[in-house]
C-alpha cells in the first residue's frame, strides 16, 4: 500500500503531544522512513526455562498492565494465551511420561511478523503497517478497534484492549529498535532462547542450531515458520520446536485469508449479477402493460 | 485467609491435572484462535444494509428496463432502501472500539481488506440513496428551494451509476467474514454468494411488504416482483445449502445451542415464504398474504445472519475444530516435527 503514516519519529524530532490528532492528521500521508534489514526473532524451545523475564521484561518496557493474578490450572502459566496485554507469553506444558515422571515444555510464543500478515492485509484504516525494519505494527493514533484483525490472524495474537478500544500486539520493540537497541524480552532472556537479530542471519543461525539438536538425540526438533509453507509465507519470528505445534497451542498449516479472497468476490458476483440479469429479464417481460 | 477461594473454576476442574500423555492435548482447553468481537450489531447491519443494497439494485433494474409498469415500484424500492439505510452508519459505529474515528475507514483505498472496500461501496451507496431520494422529491415538487436543480439529474444515470456499489454493499459482508481465519466462516467459498442472494431476496421482500402496508401498491408490478421474489429465494436456499455443505465439519457451530433454533427457524420462515411466492405468482395471494410472505422472506434473512454472526464466536473457541481446519495437509505442508 501506498498509504503509509509513520508518526514515531526519530529522536532528533520528538513527535507533537498527539493525543487526539485533528480530522486533516488522519488523511495526512508521511513519506515512509527508507527501508532498513529485516529484523526479527528466532525463539528456540529447546533453551527456554520457563523463567518469563520475556515476559516481565516485555510488560515492563511497553509498560502494559498485569492480567490480574489468579489460578488457571494450566501448569505456571497464568496468562494462557497472547492478548492486547501480554505480547510475549510462554507456554508451559506438562508431558506424562510413561514412567510416571512429568517433562515440561517450554516456548516463549510472541506475534509472528508473518512476512505476508493476513492482519496488515486486512486492518481497514491503514493502522497496520509493514515499518522500515519489516514488522508488523499498529499504529494506536489510527487503528479505530474496527476488530478485523483480531479475527483475521491464524494465531489469535491481537486483542482488542477493553481501555482503550484498539487492537494491540508486540510492536518488535519499534522504539528500542529506531535506537539500535534490541527488543526488551530478547535483552531480559538469561538463556538466548529468545534471539534478534537481521531475519537471514537468523535463519542461518537456526539451521545450524537445529543440526545440533537433532545430533544431540533430538530427531523430532524442527522450525516452525522459518520457511514458506505453501500458501502461507515465512515468519519473521520463527521457532524451534520438538513437539508437534498443538503441543505449544500453535496451529500446523495456517490458512492465508486473502489467498482465496478473490475467488470469493466471484461467486458474490456470479450470484448478483445472475440475478440482476434475471430480474432485468422478468422487468423487461412485463415492462408493456 | 481461604486459598480455596483463589482458585480458578477451571483449576478447581482439573487440580494438579495439566500433565497429558499427549504433550498436544496440554493446551486442550485454551482456544488459540481469538473470538471475533463483533456482537449483535454487525449482525443487524448485515441484514439491514443488505435490505438497503437489494432493494436500491432492484429499484435502479426496474428504472432501466421496467419501462412505466415498474416506475412506481422503482420508487418504492429507493425509498426503502434510503430508510433501510439510515440506522446503518449508527450500528456500524457503535460496535468500533474507538467511535470517534470511524471515518478512519476512509482514510486509505485498500482493495485486499474487504472492510476497507465494503466501506467505500457503504459510502457510495448511501450517496446515491440520499441523492436518489432527493431528486425524486425534488421531481414530486416537494423540494422548495434546492428541488429545481436536483430535479434535473438524469434518473437513469442515476440508476445506473448505483448498481456497481449496491452489489458490492449486497455481498462484501459474505467476503468480509470468509477473509478470516475463523472455521466456519472461512472454510467455505460461498458465504459471499449467499449473502448476495439473500439481500437481493430480503430487499425484494422489504419493498412488498412496505406496498403491501401503504397505499402505494403496485398492480402492474404485481407479478414481476413476486417472480423475483420466488428466484432469490431460492437462490438463497441454494446458497444456504451449498454454504453449509462446502463448509463440512466446520459448520458444527451452525447447528448447536442457540444457533440451531435460529437457523432452523430462518429455514423455515424461507420456505414460508417461497410459497407465498408460488400463490402470489399464481395470482392467488391476496394483499395479506403478499405481506406475510414478504415478512417470512425478512424474518429468514436477519435470523440467518445473526445466526451465522454469532456461530464465528464459537467457532473460534472450538479449539480441537480449528486445529483440524488447519491441519497439515499434502497441498499445505505447514510446519510440523520430521515423520
Amino acid at each position: 500500500m501506498k498509504a503509509q503514516q509513520h508518526t514515531i519519529s526519530d529522536n532528533q524530532d520528538p513527535p507533537p503531544p498527539a493525543n487526539r490528532p485533528g480530522l486533516w492528521q488522519s488523511f495526512k500521508i508521511v513519506d515512509a522512513p527508507p527501508r532498513r534489514e529485516a529484523m526479527g526473532f528466532f525463539t528456540d524451545a529447546t533453551l527456554c526455562i520457563g523463567c518469563k523475564a520475556c515476559e516481565v521484561a516485555c510488560k515492563q518496557w511497553n509498560a502494559l498492565p498485569a492480567d490480574g493474578a489468579k489460578w488457571t490450572g494450566q501448569s505456571y502459566d497464568n496468562t494462557t494465551q497472547l492478548s492486547a496485554t501480554t505480547w510475549r507469553h510462554v507456554t508451559f506444558a506438562e508431558h506424562a511420561l510413561p514412567d510416571g515422571g512429568v517433562r515440561w515444555l517450554f516456548n516463549s510464543d510472541v506475534c509472528k511478523h508473518c512476512t505476508e500478515a493476513p492482519c496488515q492485509q486486512v486492518c481497514p484504516t491503514g493502522a497496520l503497517i509493514r515499518n522500515e525494519f519489516d514488522d508488523v505494527y499498529v499504529q494506536q493514533e489510527v487503528c479505530n478497534g474496527c476488530g478485523y484483525c483480531i479475527a483475521a490472524c491464524p494465531f489469535g495474537v491481537l486483542g482488542r484492549s477493553e481501555a482503550d478500544g484498539r487492537a494491540h500486539k508486540c510492536t518488535l520493540c519499534y522504539d528500542r529498535q529506531k535506537d539500535g537497541l534490541e527488543p526488551a524480552c530478547a535483552k531480559a532472556c538469561p538463556t538466548d532462547s529468545i534471539q534478534f537479530g537481521p531475519v537471514e542471519e537468523l535463519r542461518t543461525r537456526a539451521a545450524q542450531r537445529l543440526g545440533e539438536v537433532r545430533t544431540s538425540g533430538q530427531q523430532n526438533a524442527y522450525l516452525y515458520g522459518a520457511d514458506d509453507a505453501g500458501e502461507y509465507k515465512r515468519l519473521n519470528a520463527f521457532f524451534l520446536l520438538t513437539e508437534r505445534p498443538a503441543a505449544y497451542n500453535l496451529p500446523e498449516a495456517p490458512h492465508s485469508p486473502i489467498a482465496s479472497m478473490k475467488e470469493r468476490y466471484a461467486w458474490s458476483a456470479l450470484a448478483g449479477i445472475g440475478l440482476s440479469i434475471l430480474s432485468g429479464l422478468i422487468f423487461a417481460r412485463d415492462a408493456r402493460k | 485467609m481461604d486459598l480455596e477461594s483463589l482458585l480458578s473454576e477451571e483449576y478447581k476442574k482439573s487440580p494438579h491435572g495439566s500433565a497429558h500423555a499427549d504433550p498436544a492435548d496440554a493446551y486442550r482447553g485454551v482456544p488459540f484462535l481469538k473470538k471475533p468481537v463483533w456482537k449483535n450489531e454487525i449482525a443487524a447491519y448485515f441484514f439491514l444494509g443488505g435490505v438497503s443494497a437489494g432493494s436500491a439494485l432492484l429499484g435502479s433494474i426496474a428504472e432501466l428496463v421496467g419501462g412505466p409498469a415498474h416506475r412506481k415500484f422503482a420508487h418504492t424500492a429507493h425509498y426503502v432502501s434510503f430508510v433501510t439505510f439510515l440506522p446503518c452508519p449508527a450500528l456500524l459505529i457503535d460496535d468500533l472500539g474507538v467511535p470517534s474515528k470511524f471515518y478512519h475507514m476512509l482514510r486509505v483505498f485498500k482493495p485486499s481488506s474487504p472492510m476497507n472496500l465494503g466501506s467505500w461501496a457503504f459510502a457510495v451507496h448511501g450517496a446515491g440513496a440520499t441523492i436518489t431520494v432527493l431528486r425524486m422529491l425534488a421531481a414530486d415538487g416537494k423540494l422548495p428551494l434546492i428541488g429545481a436543480p436536483i430535479a434535473m439529474l438524469p434518473e437513469k444515470l442515476l440508476a445506473a451509476l448505483g448498481i456497481p456499489s449496491s452489489l458490492l454493499l449486497a455481498g462484501y459482508t459474505g467476503v468480509l467474514l470468509g477473509t478470516t481465519s475463523i472455521p466456519v466462516w472461512y472454510t467455505s467459498r460461498l458465504l459471499g454468494a449467499l449473502f448476495t442472494s439473500g439481500s437481493i431476496a430480503t430487499g425484494a421482500a422489504a419493498v412488498v411488504a412496505a406496498a403491501a402496508v401503504s397505499d402505494i401498491e403496485d398492480h402492474n408490478a404485481l407479478q414481476s416482483v413476486a417472480t423475483i421474489r420466488l428466484v432469490a429465494d431460492v437462490a438463497t436456499l441454494i446458497g444456504y445449502v451449498a454454504y453449509v455443505r462446502t463448509t463440512g465439519a466446520a459448520s458444527d457451530p451452525l447447528w448447536a445451542g442457540e444457533r440451531r433454533i435460529l437457523n432452523v427457524t430462518s429455514l423455515a420462515t424461507l420456505a414460508l415464504s417461497i410459497l407465498g411466492g408460488v400463490a402470489a405468482i399464481s395470482g392467488r395471494a391476496s394483499r395479506m398474504g403478499r405481506f406475510l410472505g414478504a415478512i417470512s422472506s425478512l424474518a429468514s434473512g436477519a435470523l440467518m445472519r445473526w445466526a451465522i454472526v454469532r456461530a464465528g464466536r464459537v467457532s473460534a473457541e472450538d479449539r480441537q475444530g480449528a486445529l483440524h481446519a488447519m491441519r497439515a495437509t499434502e497441498k499445505r505442508p505447514g510446519w510440523t516435527p520430521p515423520a
